[in-house]
């Protein structure tokens, strides 16, 4: 079988920069253009895993932006080179950064049991690496062969007080000194046994930082004029005094040069995280939170973007050239398949209508006006069943109404918005095994802004795509019954994994499961009172405060609500609205991923929750769901 | 040296019968059904000189269930039980997380045991894999390891060194639900010098599979990136399908998502760890061969399979850093449990016991 191309990750290392080029989806390089001064100043990247901090940064390591200049030639590849001309990254035929790209992993941590030493020998690590990742870089920006070509760089600088770094000195001078304060640290790191241990090199001061700023590169003598920009990654792997210690180096370093840090949204403290805003713009030029900034920018921005990863990723596969993603699935009901059906439920409905208090002579005008729809059976079904919810709100508000008050046609179409037809939709699909989530639109919903979670799914219906094409079924587009098939798959799969996501992974899921069962309750009301339906649930900015600021002094099960509310925001499962303002009060609203939207059977749009107070979601935590909300 | 199932009484009546000897078993205190069955076996067999314990009680500082918590207070009193006076048990407490809920487990367990002055007064030290996670049993052998080999070298004599085992496929791979930490922890020593920015060498990942690894699997290759792959399946195996179910239970991830050569796939015994070690530290030592042009390579060893099979990956690794040399470089990157979720294996499944005699004596 052809490998499916969705399975790749695109930001991996391991992925060649020309299919890094080739899968990048060139909307993303809006988000560059976000900061007010992005090439000169700090600008921090924060998402949930799979969000595209990682795709962001390599964007801009030289590898990556000569493939997209020279791929900017072909039509397919063009929107990236232009993107990035647009946002003054790259000028026609060449490079105007190059980025000097640094991870962060978990092993920096074990520097902390060093005692007194460790932040010396953090900030020489961190120094040693930087000078390093530089020269790599400078070198990979004019194609040379690292470390052959290192002789030929010479970098001069003007040292900051206590710095080690030598004034001037060429690259292969700087790759040694780097390179035995790394030897150094890891024969540190790797100590076992109980002889004494070796000691590893400390610095005063982060002079690979002060370096960068401030030095003046030349190769063979002629000065580089493309300027560096520092790429740091994964900053959630450091310890809590290495991030602080970083953070304010970073901030505190007032000189222009462009530093993009990437991390999860698990690095920030939990306080944070619960109160999502609070920080931007405090400390820093610009804080990016991707998913929060694809979903302000609206449905078509974000569908464009994830348009372009599938178009981009399927066109890699094998047989698939040249043919996009969103054609190969169905967007529509097959009507030999559906029409009877979708008949047989309108005419259930009308008889329940009529059979109940539909039919008395107050709503015969609307009666008359769904039994004279035109369009297509699903249409004409949705039309019914949300006639079903207006008949019913009606009679709620209007206990007293007599027959003789007969409503007319315009009441009707006043009324029947689209979040009733919505609602009319999920109704009768819950009702009549009628498929919900399927087709372009439903799918970029149920991303949730991520971008991996889309990957996820879009592979799996690629899967099924691919497989058909082999077996010859010719191109028909995939069919919505099993478009909403796999993305149960998809939504249970990652249900089941929620308890190993995290450290707090089995309150997460009791809580959820109890949140998904709230939302339920609440959408699948008879009047549909929150059209089209409850997606997540509030707390007031009241007890948002008591949870963040006094949350240590509060009790055991204070905390453990702080703790899963932060771990599923900082895992995406819970999407942050702050300052929602409902009937004169202010809300942290916070909805439930997409993806477990449909795992309730829920609908997809935002909008709809309920307030609640800090107890309920305390005791959430404990109890198991006793009815079991899954969906289908 | 190798000895399982029935041999495993008889040759340890055997040793302990020679001559007085004074044994020290490190074993953990945790959930597990089988914590303290080797120990019953093994002070059972009789023979003269001390019987210790240093109980490792490792806490991940999570919830546990009420019948997690009773299995503890249960193992803890048949400990008790069986260590009384004149023998002795010292409880060793290891933290496995930081107050950040990141892995401390390898920087705990190394000190809970660097313990030498008192290691010295023992003929023999048997670790009891049993019941201990597996970053604490391979951390506590590699410190064992290395602290046993700097007084060897010093020209002293040194405890033998053991590591014995109750394995039950049903149980090790039964538990369903656990949480796994997020992170990609690479053991203390074993760090393969994987994020230098120095070295631009080959990376070489050696997964020793077993069921239901894919989220680990996923977490490791992400953090690596390795260069080549080379999964090792267990094969012979008591349940001759074993291996083809891994194989075909990774199928995706494995062939769609690393690309993995069908080639590239080693087989090791489940019924010999150490024809097992010989596989992984061949294998190791061909592609140290191979790239030395290339400015040699560094090789990931995950510990994803048995018991046993870990700590044969975990002999191959250590042999290998032993010799190290140039730029080679090794190490053991594994995916740690956080919390336990309701077990559904068979407690009262068949159970394998078998003893490794990894250093000592028999070296002479």
């Amino acid at each position: 079988m052809a490998r499916n191309p969705f399975r790749v990750r695109a930001s991996a290392r391991a992925v060649p920069d020309d299919q890094f080029i080739k899968t990048f989806a060139a909307s993303a390089v809006e988000i560059l253009r976000d900061p007010a001064n992005p090439w000169e100043s700090l600008v921090f990247v924060r998402s949930a895993p799979g969000g595209g901090k990682t795709t962001l940064l390599r964007l801009l390591t030289p590898g990556a932006l000569k493939r997209a200049i020279s791929y900017g030639d072909d039509q397919r590849y063009r929107a990236t080179r232009d993107a990035l001309q647009d946002a003054g990254v790259v000028d026609e035929q060449r490079a105007l950064l190059w980025g000097v790209y640094l991870p962060f992993a978990i092993e920096y941590q074990t520097l902390d049991d060093l005692g007194p030493r460790s932040v010396d020998v953090f900030r020489a690590l961190v120094s040693a690496r930087i000078v390093l990742a530089t020269l790599k870089a400078l070198l990979a920006h004019f194609e040379l062969v690292h470390p052959e070509d290192l002789a030929r760089i010479t970098a001069t600088w003007t040292p900051v007080d206590g710095a080690q770094l030598p004034m001037s000195a060429r690259g292969d001078q700087l790759q040694e000194w780097a390179s035995n304060i790394e030897d150094s640290v890891f024969e540190l790191m790797d100590e076992l046994g109980t002889e004494p241990h070796p000691s590893a090199t400390g610095l005063m001061v982060l002079d690979g930082l002060h370096w960068l700023a401030d030095a003046k590169f030349d190769l063979d003598g002629q000065t580089v004029q493309p300027r560096p920009i520092l790429l740091l990654d994964d900053l959630q792997y450091l310890s809590s005094a290495q991030h602080t210690y970083l953070n304010g180096a970073l901030t505190a370093l007032r000189k222009p040069l462009g530093i993009w840090v990437a991390e999860r949204l698990e690095a920030m403290e939990e306080r944070d995280l619960i109160a999502p805003g609070v920080a931007e713009g405090r400390d820093y030029d610009s804080v990016i939170r991707l998913e929060e900034r694809w979903a302000k920018r609206g449905d078509g921005p974000l569908g464009r973007f994830l348009a372009q990863i599938a178009d981009l990723r399927a066109r890699q596969a094998d047989g698939f050239a040249d043919r996009d993603f969103f054609p190969a699935i169905s967007d529509e009901f097959e009507a030999a398949l559906w029409d009877q059906k979708l008949y047989a439920a309108r005419n259930a409905i009308e008889q329940r209508v009529l059979a109940g208090l539909g039919g008395r002579e107050r709503y015969a005008n609307w009666i008359a006006e769904a039994r004279a729809k035109l369009g297509s059976a699903k249409d004409v079904a949705v039309e019914w069943r949300a006639l079903e919810i207006l008949i019913v709100r009606d009679l709620a508000r209007n206990q007293k109404s007599f027959d003789f008050d007969q409503l007319d046609r315009s009441e009707l179409e006043a009324q029947t918005r689209s979040h009733i037809r919505d609602a009319a939709e999920l109704f009768l699909s819950r009702e009549f095994g009628m498929p919900y989530y399927y087709g372009r639109e439903r799918l970029a919903l149920l991303s949730s802004s991520n971008v991996d979670q889309f990957v996820e799914m879009s592979g799996d219906l690629f899967e099924e795509i691919l497989s058909a094409s082999l077996l010859r079924r010719g191109d028909r587009p995939l069919s919505i019954e099993r478009q909403e098939a796999i993305l149960k798959d998809v939504a249970k799969r990652r249900w089941d994994a929620i308890p190993r996501m995290s450290v707090h992974g089995h309150a997460m899921l009791r809580f959820l499961e109890r949140v998904g069962e709230m939302c339920q309750g609440e959408t699948f009301k008879l009047s549909a009172p929150y059209a089209p339906g409850v997606t997540g649930f509030a707390i007031s900015m009241a007890d948002r405060e008591f949870l963040v600021v006094e949350g240590d002094q509060r009790s055991d099960s204070a905390k453990a609500l702080r703790n899963v509310l932060a771990s599923c925001i900082a895992l995406n499962l819970l999407e942050p609205r702050l300052d929602a303002k409902n009937k004169g009060e202010r809300w942290l609203v916070l909805y439930l991923n997409r993806l477990l939207c449909l795992r309730f059977g829920l609908p997809l749009g935002y909008g709809g929750w309920r307030p609640r107070k800090i107890k309920p979601l305390m005791e959430w935590l404990g109890r198991a769901s006793t009815t079991g909300a899954a969906f289908g | 040296m190798l000895w399982c199932d029935g041999e495993f009484g008889r040759r340890w009546r055997e040793h302990l019968g020679t001559r007085s000897r004074d044994v020290l078993i490190i074993a953990g205190l945790g959930f597990d059904s089988r914590a303290v069955s080797v120990s019953q076996e093994l002070v059972g067999c009789g023979g003269y000189g001390k019987r210790d314990l240093w109980l490792l009680c490792y806490d991940n500082g999570q919830q546990t269930t009420a019948g997690q918590r009773q299995t503890v207070a249960n193992n803890a009193a048949e400990f008790q039980k069986l260590f009384a006076a004149p023998r002795t048990l010292t409880r060793l407490p290891i933290d496995m997380r930081t107050d950040r809920a990141r892995s401390a487990t390898c920087q705990n367990t190394k000190a809970a045991v660097s313990r030498p002055q008192e290691l010295w007064t023992y003929d023999d030290v048997v670790v009891d894999v049993s019941a201990l996670p597996r970053m604490i049993s391979l951390m506590t052998l590699a410190q064992l390891l290395t602290i046993f080999d700097e007084r060897k070298d010093a020209g002293q004599c040194a405890p033998n060194l053991h590591v014995v085992a109750a394995e039950s496929a049903a149980e090790d791979f039964g538990t369903a639900q656990n949480s796994l930490d997020t992170d990609v922890t690479l053991l203390t020593g074993f760090s393969g010098r994987l994020d230098s920015e120095a070295l631009q060498n080959p990376k070489v990942w050696v997964p020793i599979l077993g069921e239901a690894q894919d989220i680990r699997l996923q977490r490791i290759f992400d953090r690596l990136q390795p260069d080549q792959i080379c999964p090792v399946v267990p094969f012979p195996t008591r349940d001759p399908r074993r291996g083809d179910r891994i194989i075909e239970s990774h199928q995706r991830i494995l062939f769609d998502e690393f690309d993995v050569e069908p080639r590239n796939i080693l087989y090791a015994s489940e019924y010999n760890p150490f024809e097992a070690y010989r596989e992984i530290f061949m294998t190791i030592d061909r592609y140290r061969d191979a790239l030395v042009e290339l400015g040699d390579c560094r090789v990931f060893v995950s510990p994803l399979s048995s018991k046993l099979l870990s700590v044969s990956g975990l002999l191959a690794c250590y042999d290998h850093k032993c010799q190290k040399g140039g730029k080679f470089d090794v190490g053991i990157p594994y995916v740690e449990v956080t919390s336990y979720g309701p077990s559904n294996g068979n407690p009262h499944g068949e159970r394998t016991l078998t003893s490794m005699w990894l250093t000592g004596e028999w070296e002479a």
